[in-house]
């Protein structure tokens, strides 16, 4: 969306140009996204919502409240309350904590195995490449949740479990790209340079290639993380999350999903839904503003 | 060309057997025995030895590369195994649910992929106007919200609220069934998430894929050479643009035959998808295999047909 604002007027970007560190670039570009910017702005305060949770509200997530069930959005309740007569708000609050600890962690676990698989192939080449990149179109193929549902199913429904389930599947991407950049960067005048001058593979990959790779991996890491909370939910609300009564935000839409909250019980199901949607929008925007700012360029990366 | 084409049906099946065995492992995985399973607790006479002689007798006391062995040539006989609850044939209730999936799905796709490339095309050549940052805000909401969260929505306001399209099932209960208008009816809501959710990638896609043919040399030498702009556009770009869209058939059918567990689920759909749901709330295995299967051959199949078409469409592909 940036590029036709980068057209600044020549003499401003010249004068800038001697004072310009790659950094200094990016942030710069990245600032110009506009909806990026709000984007992470939201993303930084769910992250602040999911940290102080026990802060921001009076009411405690998981015990029932009988006295005050199903009761429709009021003055005590803002969000109203669900099947047990607990605040929605307080849940839909607490169920951040699910969602971004697990997105984070799950997207860890992909970008290490993606990065290992593609740097491998990459760098090493030959048959060994061959063999990683069947391997990956092989997961890539695959409808990944219906995968991470199976084995969802026969492993012990836990937080770990989810984070494990999600990130064990969603590598081959970042994969596909890592082992791209490598096969290119193993070719240039630099590292033969560093070659020829006795480097290490290890301090070749470490000094000179991974460098090189470190923005790609950080804007697939950002569009991961929207994956994962978005899988969250999804196996969430199949069950196969985090148990009741712990609130998450899959699991609460869940639970409303039948005729009779649906169609009367509104509140109950719109503010996690709301809230799924919103988060995993701020995390996809600022990850399109990475993009731009990081100038990564990929077609088959989605969005 | 023609080698392109066999490597490529070679390597199919190989991806196939790759499957078989990342579900056979995983089932494997599963806790419980499915001898104890079967044992009735309460009944005294259960001792160790009934145990052994029924490991013996079911083939559990092989080890997991023989009992693989069985298992494949069994799949490659048709049978799938009986359900670890009702005792159905899941062979059978697979063949009974899959044409409801199909027909939603394929529905879905076309759908998805004739709308999400017209827009795309749009977007592409209206790059920075209202529009194009209209329908890729559009685009972002497609792939961040939840499937279940669109359906439940559509559900909430265009039957719930409006009343226009019914809530649930393939037809209206006690009216006639078969590929009549009640059908079309039922499968508007289905239909309309499935495409919302699945749009985006292909609209996105395909305005990237107009981008970069709008500034290829062909296209300048096209209008250096004074060719109208229209003509330029059909021609030229569209055409060119065009050509790796048809590797995108299979782009979304991951994740259609994946939300098919919840969106069939919700819209009481009686498919595939509901099958593997009902299948997962009671631990049926054998039918969380299957549907895994199945839905991973279909979507092998899939790329398999656009691969080849591509290969057709576009000469300078080559495999490597």
């Amino acid at each position: 969306m940036s590029r036709t604002r980068n057209r600044a007027s020549p003499q401003i970007a010249e004068q800038r140009l001697p004072v310009d560190s790659p950094f200094a670039r990016s942030l710069r570009r990245f600032l110009r996204h506009r909806v990026a910017v709000v984007g992470s702005l939201i993303v930084l305060i769910l992250v602040l919502i999911a940290l102080t949770a026990p802060l921001l509200t009076p009411y405690d997530p998981v015990k029932a409240n009988l006295r005050e069930i199903d009761s429709p959005p009021n003055g005590r309740h803002i969000f109203g309350t669900d099947q047990v007569g607990r605040d929605v708000l307080t849940r839909v609050v607490y169920g951040a904590r699910v969602s971004m600890s697990v997105g984070i962690v799950a997207v860890s676990l992909t970008t290490i195995i993606g990065v290992i698989i593609g740097g491998l192939g990459g760098y090493v080449g030959g048959r060994t490449d061959d063999l990683l990149m069947r391997f990956t179109e092989l997961v890539m193929m695959f409808p990944t949740f219906i995968l991470m549902i199976t084995l969802a199913t026969v492993l012990e429904p836990s937080i770990f479990t989810l984070m494990l389930v999600i990130g064990l599947f969603n590598w081959p991407g970042l994969a596909r790209l890592v082992r791209g950049q490598v096969l290119s960067l193993r070719e240039t005048e630099f590292v033969t340079a560093a070659r020829t001058v006795g480097a290490t593979d290890w301090r070749i990959m470490w000094v000179h290639i991974f460098p090189h790779v470190v923005g790609p991996v950080v804007v697939s890491m950002t569009l991961g993380t929207a994956g994962a909370i978005l899988a969250e939910a999804g196996l969430s609300y199949l069950g196969l999350g985090v148990q009741a009564p712990v609130p998450s935000w899959g699991g609460m839409v869940s639970r409303a999903a039948n005729f009779t909250a649906l169609a009367i019980f509104p509140w109950q199901w719109l503010p996690p839904g709301m809230a799924i949607t919103l988060a995993v929008l701020a995390i996809n925007f600022m990850g399109d503003g990475l993009r731009d700012a990081l100038d990564v360029r990929s077609r088959h990366g989605g969005i | 060309m023609t080698e392109y084409i066999l490597r490529r049906l070679l390597v199919t099946p190989m991806m196939v057997l790759g499957v078989t065995i990342l579900v056979f492992v995983m089932y494997n995985l599963a806790p419980g025995d499915p001898v104890t399973a079967m044992i009735d607790p309460l009944e005294p006479t259960s001792s160790q030895i009934d145990r052994e002689a029924m490991r013996e007798r079911l083939g559990l006391n092989k080890p997991i590369h023989i009992r693989y062995l069985i298992w494949l040539r069994e799949l490659l006989r048709g049978n799938l195994g009986y359900s670890q609850v009702d005792g159905h044939s899941v062979a059978e209730r697979i063949a009974q649910t899959l044409p409801a999936t199909l027909l939603l799905q394929a529905t879905s796709l076309v759908l998805a992929i004739l709308i999400g490339v017209a827009l795309g095309l749009v977007s592409g050549l209206k790059q920075y106007s209202n529009l194009d940052h209209a329908l890729s805000f559009f685009a972002f909401f497609g792939i961040s919200v939840p499937n279940f969260f669109v359906a439940i929505l559509l559900m909430y306001f265009l039957s719930v609220k409006l009343d226009w399209f019914p809530l649930a099932g393939m037809w209206t209960p006690g009216q006639s069934t078969g590929l009549n208008l009640d059908l079309l009816h039922h499968m508007v809501l289905p239909v309309l998430a499935n495409v919302i959710l699945s749009l985006a990638g292909y609209m996105r896609y395909t305005r990237a894929s107009v981008l970069d043919a709008l500034g290829a040399d062909y296209v300048t030498t096209a209008r250096s050479k004074g060719l109208p702009e229209r003509w330029v556009i059909i021609r030229h770009v569209f055409r060119n643009a065009l050509l790796p869209v048809v590797t995108l058939v299979g782009l979304s059918l991951p994740s259609l035959l994946g939300g098919s567990f919840i969106l069939e689920q919700l819209f009481s759909w009686p498919g595939m998808g509901r099958l593997g749901y009902t299948a997962l709330l009671a631990r049926d295995y054998p039918v969380i295999m299957a549907v895994t299967l199945t839905s991973a051959v279909i979507v092998m199949l899939a790329n398999l047909a656009s691969d080849i078409a591509y290969g057709f469409v576009d000469p300078r592909v080559r495999y490597d």
